[in-house]
C-alpha cells in the first residue's frame, strides 16, 4: 500500500494504491495522521481508491478513522473510484451509508 | 360478642388478606376477625382500589363482597384472575344468604369459595385458613417448580454442550450431527471418535424414556461407550465392543427394565467400508449420489443394549453388516423421535418412507454440514411435532476425491493469509464460481484468519490448518487455530454490523454475512471454524 497527498485547487486528494487490509491499515493510519497534522484549514478531502484492488474490515476501519478525524477538523471527505472488491466490502458492511461516494476522481473535483 | 371465644379456639393462620367491601362496618368486622387469627389485613372500599392494591402487593387471599356499587364482586374476581400479577390470588366471595343462587356466577368468575353473611365465625375462620394453607402449598410448589426448571435448564445447557460435537471434515469424510431434546434434557446421545489407526467410530444411542432419568442413564452409557471404543483403539471386533458395553451397562444398573437402542459403526476411510452393528435401533439410511435410498441394517442386528433378553454377550459377528460407502453417498443414522413425530392435527406419523424422501431432498441440496438440522427443520415446517421425543441425527458422507480443493497448514501471518486466500479465490473461479461469490469467499477466509492474528494472539509460528471441499452445490471450509477460545454464544445469536462510528468489529459480521452456515467449536485445545458457502446464494 502506498499513499500520496496532493492539493488540487481547494481540494486535498489522497491517492492510495495497493491493498487496504489488516496488513497495511496501520501504515495508512500513520501516514494519514502525519499529513493531517500539517493541514491548517478544514480540509476538503478526496480519497482516490481507483488503485485499491483489495480491502478488508481493517482497511475499511482505517478509512472510517480518517473520515472521523477530517470531520473533527471541520472538513469533509469524498471517496472516488471504488473498485469491485472493495465495493463488496462496503456493501456487506453497509459502510456506504457513512461515506459520500462518487464514481470518478473527476466527478469529485468538480463538486 | 362471640369473637374472643372463637379467637381462643381457633388456630392461627399467617398471611396477607385483602378485604373488599363498600360497607365500613362489614370491613371492620372482617378486619378484626382476621387480625385476631394472625393475618395482616388490607382493606378496600371498592373494586378499582382493590385491584390497584392487589397489583401493588398481591395478597395471599382476597375476601370480596359480591354486592358493591360500580364494579361488583364478580367483576373484581374476574379482573384479578385475568391479570398475570394477581391471577394466583385465591378469592373467597362474601355474599348475603339471599344471593346464594348466584354462586355459579362466583365460581365462573374464578372464586375458590364463598362465605355467607351473617358470618358463622368458625366457618369463616376454617374457610380462610384452608384457603391460606392451599395458597401457601401452591406457592411452595411453584417455587419448587421454578427451582427444578432452573436446574433442568442448567442440566440441559450442560448436556447440549457435552453433545455439541464438532463436525468432522477431511479429505475422505464429512460427519455432521444435529440434536433436539424433547424436554430440556435428553436420553439420546451420539459421538464420533477418530481412532489412532485412522478409523472413525460413530454411534447414535437412544436410552428408553426421556427426561431426567434417561439423561442420567445416557451420561453413564456415553462414558462407557467412550471408554470401550477408545481403549479398544479399533483393534477389537465390533460385536465384542457391543458385548463389553452391554455387560458394563448391566453391571452398573442392575435393572432388567432399562435398555438403550443403538447403532454403532466403524468407518475405514481407506477402503470406504463401514462395519455396522444395529442394536434394536432403526436402520440408518444410505443415500446414493443418484438419490436412491437403502436401509442396509434392517435385516440383521440384535437386541437393545442392557435389555438382557439374550443373556450375557448377546452380540455375535453374524449380527454385523459390512458395506461400502461410495464417494458422494451419505449414511444417515437417527433416533426414532424423527419417524415417530406426529403431524399436528391428524396425528399421522412421519414414518420411515417420508423421512427417506425428506432426507434425499436435503442431501440433493449438497449442504452436508447443515444437513441433519435441515432434515429436522423441514419436518417441523411440514407440521410434524418433533418435541414429543428426543431427536438426534448423524450424517456421514464419503467425499469424492475431486471435491477436495485445498488442504494445507499455513502460518498465521498476514502476508501468507493474503496469498492463500487469493489462491483459494482463484480455485473457486476455476470451478466456475461467479467473481462476486469467489471474492466474498476470499474476504471471509482472510477475515477469519486475520482475526486469529489480530484478536486470537496467533503469530507466524502458529499454524492454521485449512481444509476446503467444493461440491457442485457448496464449498465447505474448515480452519483450525491454536488461539484462545471464541465466545460462541455471541456467534450463535448472530453478529450485528457495528455502527459507522466504530473503526473495528466488522470482521466477524462479514464472516457471518458471507457464510451460509458458520459454526465455531473448541476441540483438543484448538478453535475449529467450519464455514459452508453455497455456490449460489439467495442474498
Amino acid at each position: 500500500m502506498n499513499v500520496t497527498f496532493e492539493k488540487h485547487g481547494e481540494h486535498h486528494v489522497a491517492t492510495i494504491s495497493g491493498p487496504m487490509t489488516a496488513e497495511t491499515s496501520d501504515a495508512f493510519r500513520e501516514q494519514f495522521d502525519l499529513w493531517l497534522q500539517d493541514v491548517s484549514e478544514a480540509p476538503k478531502m478526496i480519497v482516490d481508491l481507483s488503485q485499491v484492488d483489495v480491502m478488508d474490515s481493517s482497511g475499511l476501519g482505517s478509512l472510517l478513522g480518517a473520515l472521523r478525524r477530517v470531520v473533527e477538523k471541520g472538513g469533509d471527505m469524498l471517496l472516488a473510484g471504488l473498485q469491485p472488491k472493495p465495493k463488496l466490502v462496503f456493501e456487506i458492511t453497509r459502510a456506504y451509508r457513512a461515506f459520500d461516494i462518487v464514481d470518478t476522481i473527476g466527478e469529485a473535483l468538480s463538486r | 360478642m362471640a369473637e374472643p371465644d372463637v379467637a381462643d379456639r381457633m388456630e392461627r393462620a399467617d398471611g396477607h388478606v385483602l378485604v373488599v367491601d363498600d360497607v365500613r362496618a362489614n370491613r371492620f368486622v372482617l378486619e378484626r376477625m382476621l387480625s385476631q387469627m394472625g393475618c395482616s389485613v388490607t382493606s378496600a372500599e371498592d373494586g378499582p382500589s382493590a385491584l390497584q392494591l392487589a397489583k401493588e402487593a398481591p395478597p395471599d387471599l382476597a375476601l370480596v363482597d359480591v354486592m358493591m356499587p360500580g364494579m361488583d364482586g364478580y367483576e373484581v374476581c374476574r379482573r384479578l384472575k385475568s391479570d398475570n400479577r394477581t391471577k394466583d390470588v385465591p378469592v373467597i366471595m362474601v355474599t348475603a344468604l339471599s344471593e346464594i343462587e348466584d354462586l355459579e356466577t362466583a365460581f365462573d368468575a374464578g372464586a375458590m369459595d364463598y362465605v355467607c353473611r351473617p358470618f358463622n365465625p368458625r366457618e369463616l375462620i376454617v374457610r380462610v385458613r384452608n384457603a391460606l394453607q392451599l395458597k401457601h402449598q401452591g406457592d411452595c410448589l411453584r417455587r419448587f417448580q421454578d427451582r427444578m426448571s432452573h436446574e433442568l435448564d442448567l442440566a440441559g445447557a450442560l448436556q447440549t454442550t457435552m453433545l455439541s460435537i464438532p463436525p468432522l471434515l477431511n479429505s475422505k469424510i464429512q460427519v455432521a450431527t444435529a440434536y433436539r431434546p424433547s424436554f430440556k434434557v435428553s436420553g439420546d446421545f451420539y459421538d464420533r471418535i477418530t481412532l489412532p489407526n485412522g478409523l472413525v467410530c460413530l454411534y447414535v444411542v437412544d436410552v428408553m424414556g426421556h427426561g431426567v432419568a434417561a439423561a442420567m442413564l445416557s451420561s453413564l452409557l456415553k462414558a462407557i461407550f467412550t471408554d470401550v471404543v477408545r481403549s479398544a483403539g479399533g483393534m477389537k471386533p465390533l460385536h465384542d465392543l457391543c458385548n463389553e458395553v452391554d455387560g458394563r451397562f448391566r453391571r452398573s444398573i442392575k435393572s432388567t427394565s432399562t435398555y438403550a437402542t443403538a447403532f454403532l459403526g466403524v468407518y475405514d476411510p481407506g477402503d470406504r467400508s463401514l462395519l455396522g452393528m444395529n442394536c434394536g435401533h432403526p436402520s440408518p439410511i444410505l443415500v446414493a449420489p443418484d438419490g436412491g435410498a437403502l436401509r442396509p441394517f434392517e435385516k440383521r442386528g440384535s437386541v437393545p443394549i442392557g435389555c438382557g433378553w439374550l443373556g450375557d454377550e448377546p452380540y455375535t459377528d453374524g449380527d454385523e453388516v459390512r458395506l461400502v460407502i461410495e464417494p458422494g453417498s451419505v449414511l444417515f443414522a437417527y433416533t426414532d423421535g424423527l419417524i415417530e413425530a406426529q403431524m399436528s392435527g391428524d396425528g399421522e406419523e412421519c414414518g420411515i418412507a417420508h423421512l427417506e424422501e425428506t432426507l434425499c431432498r436435503v442431501v440433493g441440496k449438497g449442504d452436508v454440514l447443515g444437513g441433519c438440522s435441515t432434515v429436522m427443520e423441514e419436518l417441523h415446517r411440514e407440521g410434524y411435532f418433533l418435541s414429543a421425543d428426543d431427536c438426534t441425527a448423524v450424517m456421514l458422507r464419503a467425499v469424492p476425491a475431486e471435491e477436495v480443493l485445498f488442504t494445507e497448514d499455513i502460518p498465521a501471518d498476514f502476508e501468507k493469509i493474503r496469498i492463500t486466500s487469493t489462491a483459494v479465490e482463484k480455485l473457486l473461479l476455476k470451478r466456475d464460481w461467479s467473481e462476486t461469490r469467489a471474492a466474498a469467499f476470499q474476504l471471509m477466509f482472510a477475515e477469519y484468519c486475520n482475526n486469529t492474528v489480530l484478536h486470537g494472539g496467533c503469530n507466524e509460528r502458529d499454524m492454521l490448518a485449512v481444509h476446503m471441499c467444493c461440491s457442485n452445490a457448496c464449498c465447505t471450509l474448515s480452519i483450525r487455530d491454536p488461539g484462545p477460545e471464541w465466545r460462541y454464544p455471541t456467534l450463535e445469536s448472530g453478529i450485528e454490523m457495528p455502527d459507522e462510528s466504530l473503526e473495528c468489529g466488522r470482521g466477524l459480521a462479514i464472516m457471518c454475512r458471507v457464510a451460509d452456515n458458520l459454526k465455531i467449536y473448541r476441540e483438543e485445545g484448538q478453535n475449529v471454524a467450519i464455514f459452508t458457502v453455497l455456490r449460489y446464494s439467495d442474498s
